[in-house]
């Protein structure tokens, strides 16, 4: 299997906080890998390094097997492949159309093609007559869905989506996830998902990460999850019955 | 009483005839007033955004001066500004004293402190989560700082025109600086001043009346920048249906 996103010897610390301690961990490319944990895991530190919002202490990554560039300019250019949609979702103080179109108008895209693009996107998201409104006049479901459809709108390589349930009732986050499942199969987007849900998890993932106190308690392909040999701990905290004897 | 009712309504003819006198010192401290704050904003955006947005040695002591100048006095800016620019003072051989520059520089001098302060609070309570979310739609660090600004812009706006408000309202930098030069450097206040203690009450209180007026203005857009600033940012409330933003 290719793999995206690799790293190896990866530390942070926040105020002499070891946060993430990951000797080596790779992601699959074009498929849907979903990081779990208990709180204090270092998921969101994670999240926030591989897509080259923060700098780690210590180690490397590795993106499509070339190292990250030290170089603004270029971390730019990789940069501008990903997108992150953010358990909290921050609309800026713009319409929601100019919300949408943010990303692409970032990218120089001129006016006519960036309006297609986002009515294209409202359609999907079924977020036509919210276009016009301010981030003030929705509520935190139609936030979160204007977050999303701002993140995939410029079709980034990679996506990482950090607990996107928290703002969304039951018909929106089926619609989430089946408009990033639908660019995994469409396109071959890796998405890497931080959740709290196993059910979630069973739905979307092809590959599972465990993260414990920032560190790599487990890594590998979802199939046949209750046949594995999980230790005790793993076993509650993936909400396994007991071996049967 | 019935004097004061006179003058009143004498006051009110002359602003509604459009009295040239009238007409020309309020000009002329509308001018000022709107130059000097432009100045405050090329130079108290800038400052106030990266005190407000930057973390860097000094940071805090630099905000903590910054707020210290909001209430400079006005006349110890003209005494200051005055000692530069009279004849003796250093700046002495470009003849600014009793000039309209002169009353600029002492007005932008006040008036930067204010735009730079309310620039300054304004970006440090921006989310983090904001600037995060610029990053990771792929913006430059420049698009950074603009969608942070814009993000910012009522709030900036709002201390444009408090800044104007208190510079077209200060006297004293005006009286000392300017001179109260009757078609040159008479402005709304030091002629109120002037016109009071020559006994010409009807044409204070013309001008006195239109300063309410300007200051009145000011304050409706002052509060209205103040209610739409909150007009994007990041979700908080989760259960909550109450739609709020901070």
């Amino acid at each position: 299997m290719e793999k995206v996103l690799q790293v190896e010897n990866l530390r942070k610390s926040y105020n002499g906080l070891t946060v993430l301690d990951l000797d080596s961990l790779s992601i699959p490319k074009g498929q849907i890998t979903v990081i779990m944990g208990p709180n204090g895991a270092g998921k969101t530190t994670l999240i926030r390094i591989l897509a080259l919002l923060e700098e780690p202490d210590h180690g490397t990554i590795w993106l499509n097997g070339q190292p990250i560039p030290e170089d603004e300019n270029h971390r730019l250019v990789l940069r501008r492949q990903m997108g992150v949609i953010w358990q909290r979702p921050a609309l800026f103080a713009m319409s929601v159309a100019d919300n949408l179109g943010l990303a692409l108008r970032l990218r120089g895209w001129g006016r006519k093609k960036v309006r297609t693009k986002v009515e294209e996107y409202a359609d999907m998201f079924d977020l036509g007559d919210l276009l016009r409104k301010w981030p003030n006049e929705l509520s935190g479901g139609e936030t979160q869905k204007v977050s999303v459809a701002r993140s995939l709108i410029y079709e980034p390589d990679i996506m990482f989506i950090d607990e996107p349930d928290t703002y969304l009732d039951l018909s929106n986050r089926h619609l989430v996830e089946e408009m990033v499942a639908s660019q995994v199969e469409r396109r071959g987007m890796t998405a890497l998902m931080v959740t709290h849900s196993r059910h979630q998890m069973s739905r979307l993932a092809a590959n599972l990460v465990i993260l414990q106190r920032g560190r790599l308690r487990w890594s590998g392909r979802v199939d046949n999850l209750e046949t594995k040999d999980w230790d005790e701990e793993l076993r509650t905290f993936l909400g396994l019955a007991e071996p049967s004897a | 009483m019935h004097y004061l009712a006179g003058a009143l309504s004498r006051a009110v003819d002359l602003i509604l005839s459009l009295d040239p006198a009238v007409m020309e010192i309020a000009g002329l401290s509308i001018k000022l007033a709107a130059i000097s704050t432009l100045i405050a904003a090329v130079i108290g955006i800038p400052v106030g955004f990266i005190l407000g947005t930057y973390d860097f040695p000094g940071r805090s002591f630099l905000a903590s001066i910054v707020n210290t100048l909001l209430s400079l006095p006005t006349v110890v800016v003209g005494l200051a500004i005055y000692s530069f620019i009279s004849r003796r003072g250093p700046l002495g051989r470009f003849g600014l004293l009793f000039t309209p520059t002169a009353i600029i520089l002492g007005q932008a001098v006040l008036a930067t402190p204010i735009v730079t302060a309310l620039t300054m609070n304004a970006t440090r309570s921006l989310e983090r989560d904001l600037q995060m979310t610029a990053l990771s739609l792929g913006a430059s660090r420049v698009q950074v700082a603009y969608l942070l600004l814009l993000q910012a812009r009522f709030a900036v706006l709002g201390a444009l025109v408090a800044a104007f408000g208190r510079v077209i309202a200060e006297v004293g930098a005006a009286m000392m600086l300017g001179g109260n030069i009757e078609g040159y450097t008479r402005t709304i206040t030091t002629a109120i001043a002037l016109e009071t203690s020559k006994g010409e009450f009807a044409f204070a209180l013309s001008l006195g009346i239109i300063l309410l007026l300007v200051s009145f203005v000011v304050n409706i857009l002052v509060h209205y920048f103040q209610q739409v600033k909150h007009r994007g940012g990041v979700y908080h409330g989760e259960s909550s249906p109450s739609r709020e933003f901070a």
